[in-house]
């Protein structure tokens, strides 16, 4: 249970304490059932897996928009423009991946 | 300026041996039918490719100079060393490459350059010989050197 606990209070704090409605649209978990573990019922490992993976993205993306900052603080143009043309590059293939897909669903 | 990449311009490459239809490009340059689409419909909204209803040309010969302009060719020297680095890493039994640091005399250097240019020689002389073969049949080969200190001093001035 302190692990469930741990996991919770996690979710709540990186996630700027959630209303229960707001928690169910994040997680897909019912907003009842979002009460009841809030309030101690004890957590299939389904949804602790679910809270797991979005404290692990959410802890990802916050640490990847910090690194971003600290980059445009202390790196010069050219390292800078290495890096913008970098996540330029790996978006425009997202895209073209995405495309591809959409095209595959279509045929 | 127009970015364009390595997947862009394989297909690129594939079109200017000969105007294609999809289907033919796709399997000039070996990916699948799908992503081939995604890539030339890429292409025709920058502008750089034509479709007249039956396969793909080149549209002009200015967003063509743009394409093969300095910062381009760059980029895809980086893709291509990039990716190959990864995979070679990754075990890929296709992927061979070599990167040592040796000392030489000036008479070695002397070898290596002539080494270097007689491989430099072989292949020019078959890039004049025309065949008939697929785009994804060629050979990607890349070499090149420096000295030590050139690059520790080219790497501290691109970052500082």
């Amino acid at each position: 249970m302190s692990e469930q606990k741990k996991i919770l209070d996690q979710f709540m704090s990186l996630y700027n304490r959630p209303t229960y409605e707001e928690m169910s649209s994040v997680t897909g978990i019912q907003v009842t059932r979002c009460f009841r573990l809030v309030n101690g019922a004890e957590m299939k490992l389904k949804e602790y897996l679910i809270f797991k993976k979005l404290i692990s993205d959410k802890v990802a993306s916050e640490s990847l928009i910090t690194l971003a900052e600290s980059c445009l603080v202390s790196l010069n143009e050219t390292a800078l423009k290495e890096i913008a043309d970098l996540c330029e590059r790996k978006l425009f293939f997202k895209h073209l991946s995405t495309e591809s897909h959409l095209i595959e669903k279509q045929a | 300026m127009n970015k364009v990449m390595m997947l862009e311009r394989a297909v690129l490459e594939s079109i200017g041996a000969g105007n294609k239809t999809a289907q033919r490009i796709s399997d000039d340059i070996g990916l699948t039918l799908t992503w081939v689409k995604s890539i030339l419909f890429q292409l025709q909204s920058k502008g750089v490719i034509g479709f007249d209803g039956y396969s793909y040309s080149f549209m002009n010969k200015e967003k063509l100079s743009e394409i093969n302009s300095e910062d381009n060719v760059k980029y895809e020297i980086k893709e291509i060393t990039n990716s190959m680095i990864e995979s070679y890493f990754a075990k890929n039994p296709k992927v061979g490459m070599k990167l040592q640091k040796v000392n030489m005399t000036d008479s070695e250097a002397e070898i290596f350059k002539t080494m270097l240019q007689n491989l430099e020689n072989f292949i020019s002389d078959l890039r004049t010989r025309k065949r008939q073969s697929k785009t994804s049949n060629q050979q990607v080969i890349f070499w090149g050197s420096t000295t030590y200190q050139s690059l520790l001093g080219d790497f501290i001035r691109n970052n500082c």
